[in-house]
C-alpha cells in the first residue's frame, strides 16, 4: 500500500488562524478558554469561543460577502483556504475531495427555526459542506462524516482509505463545530461540564469545557517537496457495544482500535499519545484502562482540551494538526491542567515542553454512541 | 474480491418489507413513532430499551432485527461486523425536541435522555449494543442516497478485511417522513440479491420503494388492512 502524506494543515481557533500561531500559543501555555455567560444559568461557564468580528475581519480579505456565510462556514473556509495555500498540488480537481467532519454544523439556526416555524436548509450538513466546497472551488461534491466526537479522527481515517483504495488522490479533511446553547445545555444536563478550566487526567477533574474551531489536514498520495514527511501510517475504529452515553469501563472498544493498529504497525516506539482526554471522570478512566491494556500507559500523553476545549467534530482534526506540529517542531506539548494523577490506571501526562527528536504519535478519540477511533502518524525521510 | 448483498429491509410509508416481501403494514395513518412502536409489538421483539430510542434508532433497530433473524449463515463473527450508513437530516427529530426544551430560558428543561439522540450515529451504537457488532461505524451525510460513496467505501472495508461483514444503508427522518433501507453485505459471490455495487443497491432501493408504494396504493383502494387490527 502506498503512503498517505500529510501535505498541509491549519487550525482556526481563538488562539490563531493558522497552525503556527496556534502551536506557538499553546507552547507558551496560552488557552482559548474563558468564562462566558449563558442565559439559562446564573453560573458562568468556561468555553473556548471565537469572536465573530475577528473572524469577519479575516473573512473580508477573501471578498465582500456580508451575511451570506454563517460563522461556522467562515471559520471553515478560512481554515481550508489557508491549508490550500501551503501546497503546490491541485487539491480542487476531479481527483480530489473535501470531507467535512462535524457533529452539529449550523445547529444555532435551529433556535430561529423553532421560533418562526419556517425551515432553513442551512441546517443540513450536506448543504453547509456544499457551500464551503463551492466557495473554495472544489470540482467534486463534498463528503460529510458525522460520528459524534470521533468525527474528525474518523474523517482522517476515511480520507486515508479513499487514497488507499485509489478513489481520490488528494483528500482535504476539514473539521468544524461551534459552541452553542444547544450543546452547552445538553452537556450540562449530563452533568458533564466543568465551570472552571478543565483538568484532563487529574485527580480533581470535574468535567469537560466545550470549544469551537475549524481545522484542516490535506492528505495526498504524493508527497510535497520537503525531505521530512508526515504520513498517516495506520488507523482503525471500533464500537464499545456497551452503552450509548457512557464509555466502556474496561476501555474495550478503544483497546480494539489500538490493537488493530499494532497488528499492522509497531506501537512500541511511539513518542506520545494525543488522547481524547475530555476531563470527565469516566472518559479519562476509560482511556487509562485501554492504554494500560495496550501497554501504552507509560508513554507520554497529552490532552489538548485545556487549550481548545472540546471542539466536538473538529477535535480529531484539530488535535491531530497540533500533534503533527509537535513532530515537525520536535517539541512535546504539555497536557494542560494536569497536576495530580487521578485515573484508574496511572498515565504519564506531559508536564514540560521538551525539545527532542519526535518520530510518531497515536491520536485517539472516543464519543457518544460507543465509538472509538485511533490513528498513527509517523515521520519519514525521503 | 466479490462482495454481495445477502438481505435487504425497507421501511417507509407505514410498510416494512424484508427481502422483497411485505411483513408489516399499517393502514390507519399514525405518527411515525406510533407506527414504529406498533411494528415492534407486531414483530414480538423483546427489548424494552426500544421505547426510549429516537425515530432514527427505532428505524435502524427494527430493520437490523429483521435482517439478523433471517441471516442464512448463523455463525457470523459479530465482532467483525461494520456499519456504513448514509443519512440526510442528521438527528433533526431529536434536535427539535431538545431545542424546544431549551428555547425559552424561563422554561429550561433539557433532558440527557433526549440530548444523547441529537447525534445521528447513536442509531449505530444501539445496533452494536443489541447485536454485539464492535467494528467500525461510519455515517456519511448527503443530500440524497449516495450509493457510489457507500458502496465504494464498504467494498474497501471488506476487500481490505477491515470488516468481515457490513450493514449498509440509508436511515433518515424528518417531520412527517421517514425511510430506512438496510442491506447486509458479505464477501463471496453467492447471494440472492447479487453483487454489492452502487448500481445494484440504488436499483434495489428504487425497486423496493416502488413495491412499497404499490402496496400502499393497493391497500388504500381495497381498504383491506393487512395488519391494522393488531
Amino acid at each position: 500500500m502506498k503512503n498517505t502524506y500529510v501535505i498541509a494543515t491549519n487550525v482556526v481557533s481563538p488562539l490563531g488562524f493558522n497552525t503556527e500561531d496556534n502551536f506557538e500559543h499553546i507552547q507558551s501555555q496560552k488557552s482559548g478558554l474563558s468564562f462566558q455567560e449563558f442565559d439559562f444559568t446564573n453560573e458562568p461557564f468556561c468555553v473556548s469561543k471565537m469572536q465573530e468580528n475577528v473572524i469577519n475581519q479575516r473573512f473580508k480579505v477573501l471578498g465582500d460577502f456580508k451575511d451570506e456565510y454563517s460563522k461556522l462556514e467562515k471559520m471553515c473556509i478560512l481554515s481550508v483556504a489557508d491549508a490550500l495555500k501551503q501546497t503546490k498540488h491541485n487539491c480542487l480537481g476531479k481527483d480530489s475531495v473535501l470531507i467535512f467532519c462535524s457533529t452539529k454544523g449550523n445547529i444555532d439556526l435551529l433556535e430561529n427555526i423553532v421560533q418562526n416555524q419556517s425551515f432553513d436548509t442551512g441546517l443540513f450538513l450536506a448543504e453547509t459542506a456544499q457551500k464551503i466546497a463551492e466557495f473554495l472551488g472544489f470540482e467534486n461534491k463534498p463528503i460529510v462524516v458525522s460520528n459524534a466526537c470521533v468525527s474528525g479522527t474518523q474523517g482522517i481515517l476515511v480520507g486515508k482509505r479513499f487514497i488507499d483504495a485509489g478513489i481520490y488522490n488528494n483528500v482535504v479533511v476539514l473539521g468544524g463545530d461551534l459552541v452553542t446553547k444547544f450543546t452547552v445545555s445538553g452537556f450540562k444536563a449530563f452533568n458533564a461540564l466543568s465551570a472552571e478550566p478543565c483538568q484532563p487526567f487529574d485527580d480533581n477533574r470535574k468535567g469537560v469545557n466545550l470549544g469551537e474551531g475549524a481545522a484542516t489536514v490535506i492528505l495526498s498520495n504524493k508527497s510535497n517537496e520537503n525531505k521530512e514527511q508526515i504520513i498517516v501510517k495506520a488507523g482503525f475504529s471500533s464500537n464499545d457495544a456497551t452503552h450509548i452515553s457512557a464509555p466502556s469501563r474496561t476501555g474495550q472498544g478503544l483497546l480494539k482500535a489500538i490493537q488493530k493498529i499494532s497488528e499492522v504497525s509497531d506501537l512500541e516506539d511511539i513518542d506520545f499519545v494525543s488522547a481524547h482526554g475530555t476531563a470527565t471522570r469516566y472518559n479519562d478512566d476509560m482511556e487509562s484502562q485501554a492504554l494500560a491494556r495496550a501497554d501504552l500507559n507509560f508513554v507520554p500523553i497529552h490532552s489538548l482540551k485545556g487549550y481548545f476545549g472540546h471542539t466536538l467534530g473538529a477535535a480529531g482534526v484539530l488535535e491531530s494538526v497540533m500533534g503533527i506540529a509537535s513532530l515537525q517542531h520536535n517539541q512535546t506539548i504539555i497536557s494542560k491542567g494536569f497536576e495530580v494523577s487521578g485515573t484508574v490506571q496511572n498515565l504519564n501526562p506531559i508536564k514540560s515542553v521538551e525539545h527532542k527528536p519526535l518520530r510518531s504519535f497515536l491520536k485517539t478519540s472516543s464519543g457518544f454512541g460507543g465509538c472509538n477511533a485511533a490513528v498513527l502518524f509517523s515521520k519519514i525521510n525521503l | 474480491m466479490k462482495t454481495s448483498i445477502q438481505h435487504i429491509c425497507h421501511i417507509s410509508q407505514q410498510t416494512i418489507s424484508l427481502d422483497g416481501k411485505v411483513v408489516f403494514h399499517l393502514e390507519n395513518q399514525v405518527e411515525s413513532n406510533e407506527f414504529l412502536n406498533e411494528s415492534y409489538r407486531f414483530l414480538q421483539i423483546d427489548y424494552p430499551k426500544f421505547f426510549k430510542m429516537d425515530i432514527l434508532a427505532k428505524l435502524a433497530f427494527i430493520a437490523t432485527e429483521l435482517i439478523c433473524k433471517s441471516l442464512i449463515i448463523k455463525d457470523i463473527n459479530k465482532d467483525e461486523v461494520g456499519i456504513v450508513f448514509g443519512n440526510k437530516s442528521s438527528s433533526l427529530m431529536a434536535d427539535l425536541t431538545h431545542q424546544r426544551s431549551i428555547q425559552d430560558k424561563n422554561a429550561h428543561f433539557p433532558s440527557p435522555a433526549v440530548f444523547v439522540y441529537t447525534l445521528p450515529n447513536i442509531m449505530m451504537g444501539e445496533m452494536c449494543i443489541r447485536h454485539g457488532f464492535s467494528n467500525e461505524n461510519t455515517l456519511f451525510i448527503s443530500e440524497e442516497f449516495d450509493a457510489e460513496i457507500l458502496a465504494k467505501y464498504t467494498n474497501h472495508l471488506l476487500n481490505e478485511r477491515i470488516v468481515e461483514h457490513c450493514m449498509g444503508g440509508w436511515v433518515d427522518a424528518q417531520p412527517g417522513n421517514y425511510e430506512a433501507f438496510l442491506y447486509f453485505v458479505g464477501t463471496g459471490k453467492s447471494a440472492f440479491w447479487g453483487e454489492h455495487t452502487a448500481e445494484n443497491i440504488l436499483g434495489l432501493k428504487q425497486k423496493s420503494a416502488e413495491e412499497i408504494a404499490e402496496n400502499f396504493q393497493k391497500t388504500a383502494f381495497e381498504s383491506e388492512p393487512i395488519s391494522s387490527e393488531y
